[in-house]
């Protein structure tokens, strides 16, 4: 279903109290059919691996198109927090946080690298390689 | 001379103030499997083998009305090829421990360590198959609503309840799926839910004061129901790149199959492991997940960088 039309709404929202993550790998796939999403490094892994299956239909073909360290968008986060600070302006920031994705893109379009192995996990749930333990 | 300006302090009595170990143990904390006890679990078919499980669908090419347009002409018969669907069942992960001999026998016989380290690695690949689960989302694409910067409201849920019925999904067969981020931060500032002119009698409190949109079901995360389809949390829910991706689901959208030797869904094995001097434990589980119907799922983004207000 197309999402753009539902029409934009004055929101009863605020950016106080929301979160600013700390700057982390963003992998950025491009689809057969051309449109491009973005994804978290845990979840990068699981589709380079393929394991992200249509049960019926072949595999889709993602490309890795560019992975970014994250701090672009990261400032782009907390530029919608200083605007809405400023201006209480919830559209202005969501307008801020989706800039935010694209400027990301643009900086790492090209750049990019396998996902890291997220098959072994430590207690913390961070990727480990289990043969480089003791 | 003052018989009490020298008191006793705890320093002084430190060779006789004991300490006293507590048989309250403080355990990690996990979700209830809310995913998977609600998608198509195929782990029936898993007990007599095979890695690959079947579901024919029909429903890709269907049959079609034809009108009879001259009487006693010859009619048009259709036969739309089926689609094979398979489900593999292609992971296995474990949890594995060993404590040593020494320090075995040494442990205070209160503490049963190696069952409260089993338990916990028992939720642990539990909560695995419901992060994998939970990780299908990055392959819904015919129903996605909203993105990184989307505050859900109800104009999202309506969206996606929308979508679902409109591909003619029965909502008595679907659940939402949130993150307690975004029910709490987010949905429950929608003021239809819980002011008392949109949300009925004053014999029927709202969320305010219930904590939930219906009747009392705070057992597995049920939160209630919101336009009447079921309503539950779990922090299992993607979140990442100030995104969270919760789901409306049918319940033949997603689909699992477990197929850990020996029967249980989670398998725990002890031994004396020679060796090592020491009593190794391993806790595993085989399964698959696949996603069996995408258009009968919906993602809502909600994006962690705002509160509803």
């Amino acid at each position: 279903m197309n999402t753009n039309n539902i029409p934009e709404k004055p929101l009863y929202a605020s950016m106080d109290g929301g979160k600013v993550e700390r700057a982390q790998p963003i992998f950025f796939f491009q689809r057969e059919d051309g449109s491009v999403f973005h994804v978290d490094e845990r979840a990068a892994w699981t589709l380079y691996q393929g394991r992200s299956k249509i049960v019926g239909r072949p595999a889709e073909r993602l490309k890795i198109i560019g992975v970014g360290d994250g701090t672009i968008f990261q400032s782009y986060v907390i530029k919608a927090q200083e605007s809405f600070r400023a201006t209480q302006n919830i559209q202005e920031s969501q307008k801020l946080i989706r800039e935010g994705v694209e400027k990301e893109l643009e900086a790492c379009r090209g750049k990019a690298r396998v996902p890291a192995n997220y098959d072994s996990l430590d207690s913390g749930g961070r990727p480990v390689n289990i043969s480089s333990l003791r | 001379m003052a018989v009490t300006t020298d008191p006793f302090t705890a320093t002084d009595l430190a060779a006789v103030i004991s300490e006293t170990w507590t048989s309250i143990v403080n355990e990690k904390t996990f979700n209830d499997t809310v995913l998977a006890n609600f998608i198509t679990d195929l782990s029936s078919f898993a007990s007599e083998g095979s890695d690959i499980f079947h579901v024919p669908n029909l429903y890709t090419n269907a049959l079609t009305v034809s009108t009879q347009s001259t009487q006693g002409a010859e009619i048009n018969t259709a036969g739309p090829a089926q689609v094979d669907t398979t489900l593999t069942v292609n992971t296995h992960k474990y949890v594995a421990f060993i404590i040593g001999d020494k320090d075995l026998v040494q442990v205070a016989s209160k503490y049963n360590v190696a069952e409260l380290y089993a338990n916990e690695a028992r939720k642990l690949l539990t909560e695995a198959l419901e992060q994998d689960i939970a990780a299908l989302w990055s392959s819904i694409t015919t129903n996605a609503i909203g993105d990184t910067a989307t505050v859900l409201s109800d104009a999202e849920i309506r969206s996606g309840l929308y979508a679902l019925e409109n591909l003619k999904y029965r909502l008595a067969d679907a659940a939402f799926f949130f993150h307690p981020y975004v029910y709490w931060q987010q949905l429950h500032a929608v003021t239809k839910y819980y002011q008392q002119y949109s949300y009925g009698p004053a014999n029927a409190p709202g969320a305010v004061a219930t904590g939930n949109f219906g009747m009392a079901g705070y057992e597995q995360n049920y939160k209630g129901q919101l336009y009447g389809v079921p309503v539950f949390t779990t922090s299992n829910i993607v979140s990442g790149l100030q995104t969270y991706r919760n789901l409306l689901l049918h319940k033949r959208a997603f689909g699992f199959a477990v197929q850990t030797k020996g029967g249980n869904k989670v398998r725990v094995q002890a031994e004396n492991a020679i060796r090592n001097l020491g009593m190794l434990t391993v806790v595993d589980i085989v399964y698959g997940v696949g996603v069996l119907r995408e258009e009968a799922a919906v993602l809502l983004n909600a994006s962690s960088a705002f509160i509803g207000s």
